[in-house]
């Protein structure tokens, strides 16, 4: 499997203590990977320093076949990173519609291909999509949510608890669009604290204790 | 028909502190903290012109500078060309060393640049008043009792004009959506490949592009001295709370209503009498509704 | 900061600095009026009025951390108060004095009271306004104030009958109250005083939770600081013997603001040498003329980005690092309760925020040496009742209480002089502070050392809190939350962050501090740590209780199971 992401030895945390301690994980093209682990283990952290939010003490970054470890932010975004992040986070004041289409780093007819595979995923974002986001109920923030971060047409999307403090019937719906955007060949990099709600959708699970991939 | 006549004026009147307002609301998106400078920004506007002014008269043809005309309209695009440069400045000097600072810290340099642009000016060029030329020569029309300047429209006419192009720009364009994006969630923004620091540059640009446009044509009715800057500012900021904090609509709604205010109370009464009522107005506002008086702009769902 | 340097550099005590700084200070003065002719001794009697109003705003702006704008004016209401009162009835300097300082305080009260909720933003453009209105009537009632021309002719200082003449004299009278204003700014705010403005600055959201009343606190400091601001102005009419609007103008805020944030903005020392520097400054720079005032906002841009920490920061690099502001001392204590347990009781508490239920008639109770576990999937209620509990937030229905008091639509420290304390999700800490400094904002005894022991904090206690990594912040925040003396504490997450080792040692303490009569409600996932510490588990989801028992029963709870627990889906 040709590799996406390839961490070695990954340090980092705060305030000069290390939550994640020689983290070592590969993301094949095309895989879901989950990481599950109790709350407080690192898996936040995890998904925080490969984006770049958090610098990381040592070790090293690569994506695609590029060294990104000290990358801003910005940069690995533009190489095909996206970010699904803990509690939601839609722009609230903009409408569903600008939601996305901020997100598209392309113009014309590439952005409304992308904007119909979105729409197609999340049919119920299609009537509410001159709402703000802010009206749209915890469900439909989620959705949107993973609909921007496909409108950067990524590589690879981190997901950090997608269905946290979802309806369980609502979580089935995300998870459901989650294995589709799998089966389109964008590589997942999702958290979860139970293992059990992802079922057969990932290719591999890892489980992070204390900074460490344990065996599972 | 002194009523339609005060209708005019505050309409003009309206139409220039909207422009304030505007680059106020700008930077404190963009940053999340006030710019102090920004009243002391249009009258560096203001002076900014009367300098363009005797370089474009001395550059130009004579048949052209003789012409007040040209001038003035040769004065607007360079006025905010220059402006938005010194905007890069500002920027770059006042706020990106401070950008992981709280807001109180941005606040405390603005003040430091208000003072330095007042004072540096007053040094520069003398405190007496001083006026720009006129947009569109000096002359006026009247229809029947109402006397309508040209500078007048002209000023209500670039307003529009900038203000409209100012909205076109937030609500219609990417680069607008991006920028309101940045003002909500900067990290998630940077998460999407958005280059947050050079929209907040860009937010700078534009701010002191339009207190350069409102310096200019204030400057022409109403003179401007090195010291005129507090005021200006003062207005920007009571017209951003009365229209809800960072709404761009509100803004310019503010200013509406505070040029109104101003010209309406000041007719029937005295202009300290009018300033101070503003005032108690504010303190009213602020005691009844903290959150301004047509909210913020963004309502929450828990 | 920006100034790096080396260990070998540190070679002063900390209290040193200041120290120096304020003999060096002394030492101008002196020299001033000993050799100085009467221009000399004029200026420095301006410094002294300048060092009385920065000293002052280091109370609203400094310790309180308001970006107070009026304080200029509280400066201009005590130079017209003095003046008119002196120029017209002769009265003595010990009556006018203390009759501007009133009415600045007063000026001050006006504006606090109403205007103290405000946002930052917002306070600062009605402090403003405020300034404005005074410059208004300053210039606009000509028959008080002499209009735009001011009033000539103020009379010098006299005292007891006697006119302090210019000069020599009148530099003595303003310097000699000059240190007393400092005596007694420094007994206001140094000791535990000085923490309990650093938590409420620094901390706003749990200040409250400490027993702080953080809106009387803000109201003294605005006070305060405006009775200092109306001194300087009554002493600077005396000694110039003119007053005019000029004392109303706004750059009067802006230079005092200036020597603050130069001087630094906590330290009297700091103020004293930036008033008497900057107000110099002007004879030292004669070859800038006109540009002095713009060279003084380069300075001051300078200062905010260079040296945040003002001068006294910037010397502090020679200094060692500041010890805890309280002693060191253990008292040897018996860790029970000094009070008898209460029950903490919820009934049919509802809230929403814009339409969304976010509790929906909560009920239920923790007595004493309790330990009630509220578990439930993220957004599902339980920290919006921490928040209600505690009075951070309001009920839109229902009542709580905790023993005899009714603690529901009352202020947050009401709940925590009841007795009542809680952790804070994301530790709520004092970054500036040391850790011993930090749990001595919640106790009143001196007894930090002996909590920072019983909570197992085995680190140095003189490192600054922001210095620490999230399990040990956890540790420090339920030492200052049982340094209150609480009866009950309300644990947001006490485990996250803790390894397996530090949450079981918690859970043997936790268990202890409840065998001592103590109620907790402890609001965690961990289910291995809840487990076996709690009485009772409680469920909450979507703002409802779904249910109530013992961990065992919960466990197996099929609503629990599904809300929760969550089962296999695909």
């Amino acid at each position: 499997m040709t590799p996406l992401l390839e961490v070695d030895a990954l340090t980092a945390g705060y305030g000069g203590v290390a939550v994640l301690r020689a983290l070592t994980l590969n993301v094949g093209v095309g895989e879901c990977v989950a990481i599950v682990g109790s709350n407080g283990v690192g898996k936040s952290t995890l998904i925080r320093a490969l984006l770049g939010q958090l610098p990381r003490v040592s070790g090293t970054i690569r994506f695609g076949d590029r060294d990104v470890a000290d990358l801003p932010v910005e940069d690995r975004a533009r190489l095909g990173m996206a970010l699904v992040p803990e509690g939601r986070r839609v722009f609230p004041g903009l409408t569903v519609l600008e939601n996305l289409e901020v997100a598209s780093g392309q113009g014309g007819a590439r952005r409304r291909q992308s904007l119909d595979i979105v729409f197609d995923l999340f049919p119920v974002l299609t009537s509410r999509r001159g709402h703000r986001a802010w009206q749209l109920s915890g469900g439909q923030q989620q959705m949107l949510v993973i609909g921007r971060a496909l409108m950067t047409e990524p590589k690879l999307i981190l997901m950090d608890e997608p269905t946290l403090g979802l309806a369980p019937i609502v979580s089935r719906d995300v998870i459901k669009a989650i294995g589709k955007i799998a089966r389109i060949g964008t590589g997942i990099l999702v958290s979860e604290q139970n293992e059990s709600r992802l079922g057969r959708l990932v290719t591999r699970v890892l489980k992070l204790e204390a900074g460490h991939l344990a065996p599972l | 028909m002194a009523a339609l006549q005060l209708l005019v004026n505050g309409l003009a009147l309206g139409a220039a502190y909207g422009l304030v307002a505007l680059g106020f609301v700008l930077v404190l998106n963009a940053t999340g903290a006030v710019n102090f400078a920004h009243g002391d920004w249009v009258m560096a506007g203001g002076f900014v012109a009367i300098a363009l002014t005797g370089a474009l008269t001395s550059i130009l043809p004579v048949e052209f500078a003789g012409g007040g005309a040209w001038v003035g309209l040769l004065l607007l695009p360079t006025t905010l060309v220059v402006m938005a440069g010194l905007g890069l400045i500002f920027c770059r000097v006042a706020y990106t060393p401070l950008k992981n600072q709280p807001p109180v810290t941005i606040f405390v340099s603005t003040i430091a640049v208000g003072l330095i642009l007042s004072n540096g000016i007053n040094a520069q060029f003398g405190g007496a008043p001083r006026s720009t030329p006129p947009l569109f020569g000096a002359g006026q029309f009247s229809l029947g009792d109402l006397v309508i300047s040209h500078q007048s429209l002209s000023i209500l006419g670039t307003a529009i004009i900038l203000i409209g192009g100012l909205g076109w720009l937030m609500e219609r364009t990417q680069t607008g959506r991006r920028m309101r994006a940045a003002a909500q969630d900067p990290e998630m923004a940077r998460a999407m490949g958005i280059r947050v620091d050079r929209l907040i540059a860009v937010s700078f640009a534009l701010a002191l592009a339009l207190a350069g446009a409102a310096g200019l044509l204030l400057a022409n009715q109403f003179f401007i001295t090195p010291s005129s800057g507090g005021a200006l500012m003062l207005k920007a900021y009571l017209a951003v709370t009365i229209g809800g904090w960072g709404s761009l609509r509100g803004a310019v709604a503010g200013a509406m209503l505070i040029a109104f205010f101003e010209i309406g109370v000041a007719s029937l009464t005295s202009q300290p009498v009018a300033e101070g009522l503003l005032y108690l107005v504010l303190f009213a506002i602020l005691f009844a509704r903290p959150q301004g008086v047509f909210g913020e702009a963004i309502g929450h769902r828990a | 900061m920006t100034v790096g340097t080396t260990g070998k550099m540190r070679i002063l005590p900390a209290w040193s600095i200041p120290t120096i700084v304020l003999a060096v200070v002394g030492a101008s003065v002196l020299s001033g009026a000993i050799w100085g002719g009467r221009y000399d001794q004029q200026l420095l009697a301006m410094a002294g009025v300048w060092a009385l109003l920065v000293i002052g705003y280091q109370f609203s702006f400094g310790h309180a951390g308001a970006l107070n704008l009026a304080h200029g004016a509280f400066f201009a209401i005590g130079a017209y108060g003095s003046a008119i009162f002196s120029r017209t009835w002769g009265l003595d300097f010990l009556i006018t004095g203390p009759l501007a300082m009133a009415f600045s305080a007063l000026a001050a009260l006006l504006v606090a009271l109403p205007v103290l909720r405000l946002s930052s933003h917002y306070f600062a453009l009605a402090t403003l306004a405020a300034a404005q209105l005074v410059l208004l009537g300053v210039v606009n009632l000509q028959s008080l104030t002499g209009g735009a021309n001011g009033l000539p002719g103020v009379p010098g200082l006299t005292v007891f009958g006697f006119a302090v003449a210019r000069g020599l004299p009148n530099l003595i009278v303003v310097w000699a109250l000059v240190a007393a204003g400092a005596l007694v700014a420094w007994k206001l705010t140094s000791g535990r005083r000085g923490l309990v403005y650093t938590a409420m600055r620094e901390t706003p959201l749990a200040a409250g939770t400490l027993g702080i009343d953080t809106s009387r606190l803000r109201i003294q400091s605005l006070v305060v600081g405006g009775a200092f601001a109306g001194l300087a102005g009554a002493l600077q009419v005396h000694t110039l013997r003119v007053v005019s609007p000029e004392v109303a103008q706004f750059s009067v805020l802006v230079i005092c603001l200036t020597m603050t944030v130069i001087g630094g903005r906590l330290s009297i020392a700091g103020g004293l040498l930036a008033a008497l520097l900057l107000s110099h400054s002007p004879e030292w720079f004669r070859g800038f003329e006109s540009y002095y005032l713009a060279a003084n906002g380069a300075v001051l841009l300078a200062a905010v980005i260079f040296a945040p920490a003002g001068l006294i920061g910037l010397l502090a690099v020679f200094s060692k690092r500041p010890r805890p502001l309280v002693p060191a001392v253990s008292p040897t204590r018996d860790f029970k309760p000094n009070r008898e347990g209460a029950t903490l009781e919820i009934s049919d508490v509802a809230k929403s925020y814009g339409g969304v239920v976010a509790l929906d008639g909560v009920s239920f109770s923790v007595g004493p040496g309790e330990i009630v576990g509220l578990i439930g999937p993220n957004g599902s209620g339980k920290t919006t009742l921490a928040n209600i509990a505690t009075g951070l937030d309001r009920p839109d229905r229902g009542k709580i209480t905790f023993g005899e008091v009714t603690l529901s639509g009352r202020p947050d420290y009401v709940a925590a002089r009841a007795g009542l304390a809680r952790s804070f999700q994301t530790p709520e800490l004092p970054v500036t502070l040391s850790v011993r400094d930090a749990v001595a904002t919640g106790s009143r005894r001196g007894d930090e050392n002996a909590w920072l022991a019983q909570v197992g904090f085995g680190r140095s206690r003189d490192q600054t809190c922001g210095a620490l990594d999230h399990g040990s912040r956890r540790l420090v925040e339920f030492a200052r939350a049982l340094a209150t003396e609480a009866r009950c504490v309300i644990l947001d997450e006490p485990a996250a962050g803790l390894s397996d080792g530090q949450a079981s040692d918690l859970a043997g303490l936790l268990k202890n501090l409840a065998a001592e009569g103590r109620g907790f409600m402890v609001i965690d996932h961990n289910m291995e740590f809840l487990m076996p510490i709690c009485d009772r588990l409680i469920c909450l989801d979507r703002g409802r209780v779904i249910a109530v028992g013992t961990p065992k029963d919960i466990a197996g709870d099929p609503a629990v199971r599904r809300a929760y627990f969550g089962d296999p889906i695909l």
